[in-house]
C-alpha cells in the first residue's frame, strides 16, 4: 500500500514516513500541494493520503477537493492531519472530501489503526469496482431480445428485419442463449394423441 | 553536557512518551530531532523576519509549523506559545504577535537545549 504524506515540516514528515515504513507500507513524500497532485499523475497513484491542514502553497481543504476531482475507479482514502480540535474545522475537512481526521501530535497507535481501517475501506471499494467491471462485461456479452416482433397470428412465425419468416424456436434460439427442449403440454396432449392415432390408421 | 554510553542518565533522558511518539524507534527519534535542531532556528528566523516585515501570513505559517513540530516532542509550553502567536498573526495583530514572540524565543531555546542533550544521548547509545 502506498501512502502519500503531504506535510511541509521536515521532521514531522520524517516521523510519519518512518512510522509508515516500519509497518511495511511505502511512504510517498510531498511537502506542498503541487508535489501532492504530481504524485497522482504517476501510474502508481497512492491509495492512502495523510494530508496536513495547512500547507505553504495551498489550503489542505482545497487540496482535498482537488484530489477528489481526479477520479479513478477507487478514490484514495484521505486522512486530514490537523492541530486544531475545533469541530467547525473538522466538519469543513470532512465536507471537502476527507474520510477521517487525526489531531496532531499524531499518536502512532491511532495512526496505525486508522491506516488499517482505510486499507479495509480501499479493499472493499476495489472489490466493488472489480465486480461492477465484471458485471458490465457480462452485460455487454448478453444477447438481448427487445423491441417489436412481427408474429404471424396463425402459425406464430416471426418476421426478421430482412423480411424472412422463422419459426419461433429458431428465432428465439438465434437471438438469445435459450435452447428449446420439446415436450407436449397437457392441453395439447389429446390433440397429439388423435393425430398419432390417425397416422397409425391404415 | 556529555553523556556516557549506557549511563542511567542517557537511558532516562529519552522518556517513554518521546519514544512512543516514534513507535519505540530510537534511530528514527534521533533523525527527527536532528531535523528539528536544524529547522527550529530557521522557523524562529522566519517569524522574526515576518514580524519585521509586517508579514503576518509568514508569521502564521512559521508559528503553525513550530507548534506542530514542538507537539511531536511533547514540548507543551512551546506548543502553547506558538499556537498563541499563530492566533495573533491570523488576527493581523502585530503588537500581540511581537509580545508572544518574545516569550516564544526563550521557550524555543530551552526545547532546543533539551533535544540536543537527548540527541547526543541517542547518538552515544547507538
Amino acid at each position: 500500500m502506498r501512502v502519500l504524506i503531504v506535510e511541509d515540516d521536515r521532521s514531522t514528515r520524517r516521523l510519519l514516513a518512518g512510522l509508515i515504513e516500519s509497518w511495511g507500507r511505502t511512504a510517498v513524500l510531498a511537502e506542498n500541494g503541487q508535489q501532492a497532485l504530481a504524485a497522482f499523475d504517476t501510474g502508481d497513484a497512492p491509495q492512502l493520503v495523510l494530508l496536513d491542514w495547512m500547507l505553504p502553497d495551498v489550503n489542505g481543504l482545497e487540496l482535498c477537493r482537488k484530489v477528489r476531482t481526479l477520479g479513478g475507479p477507487v478514490p484514495p482514502h484521505i486522512i486530514m492531519l490537523t492541530s486544531r480540535a475545533d469541530s467547525g474545522d473538522l466538519v469543513a475537512g470532512l465536507d471537502a472530501g476527507a474520510d477521517e481526521y487525526l489531531v496532531k501530535p499524531v499518536d502512532p497507535i491511532e495512526l496505525r489503526a486508522r491506516l488499517n481501517a482505510g486499507e479495509r475501506m480501499i479493499d472493499l471499494q476495489q472489490r466493488l469496482a472489480d465486480r461492477v467491471a465484471e458485471l458490465e462485461t457480462a452485460l455487454g456479452s448478453v444477447q438481448k431480445l427487445t423491441g417489436l416482433l412481427p408474429i404471424c397470428a396463425y402459425c406464430h412465425s416471426i418476421r426478421d428485419d430482412s423480411n424472412y419468416w422463422h419459426r419461433v424456436e429458431e428465432y428465439v434460439s438465434e437471438h438469445s442463449d435459450v435452447t428449446f427442449s420439446h415436450g407436449i403440454c397437457p392441453k395439447c396432449q389429446p390433440r397429439a394423441r388423435e393425430e398419432m392415432n390417425a397416422e397409425s390408421q391404415p | 553536557m556529555t553523556q556516557v554510553v549506557g549511563s542511567p542518565t542517557a537511558a532516562t533522558l529519552v522518556d517513554s512518551g518521546l519514544l512512543a511518539r516514534v513507535g519505540g524507534d530510537r534511530a528514527l527519534l534521533a533523525e527527527v530531532i536532528e531535523l528539528f535542531l536544524e529547522d527550529g532556528p530557521m522557523m524562529v528566523e522566519q517569524i522574526r523576519k515576518g514580524l519585521a516585515d509586517g508579514d503576518t501570513a509568514a508569521v502564521r505559517m512559521a508559528a503553525h509549523s513550530l507548534a506542530g513540530t514542538a507537539a511531536n516532542f511533547d514540548a507543551d509550553e512551546l506548543t502553547t506559545l506558538a499556537r498563541a502567536l499563530e492566533t495573533h498573526a491570523r488576527a493581523d495583530d502585530i503588537a500581540e504577535s511581537r509580545k508572544a514572540f518574545a516569550r516564544l524565543v526563550s521557550a524555543v531555546r530551552q526545547v532546543l537545549d533539551r533535544l540536543t542533550v537527548i540527541h547526543t544521548a541517542l547518538q552515544c547509545a547507538s
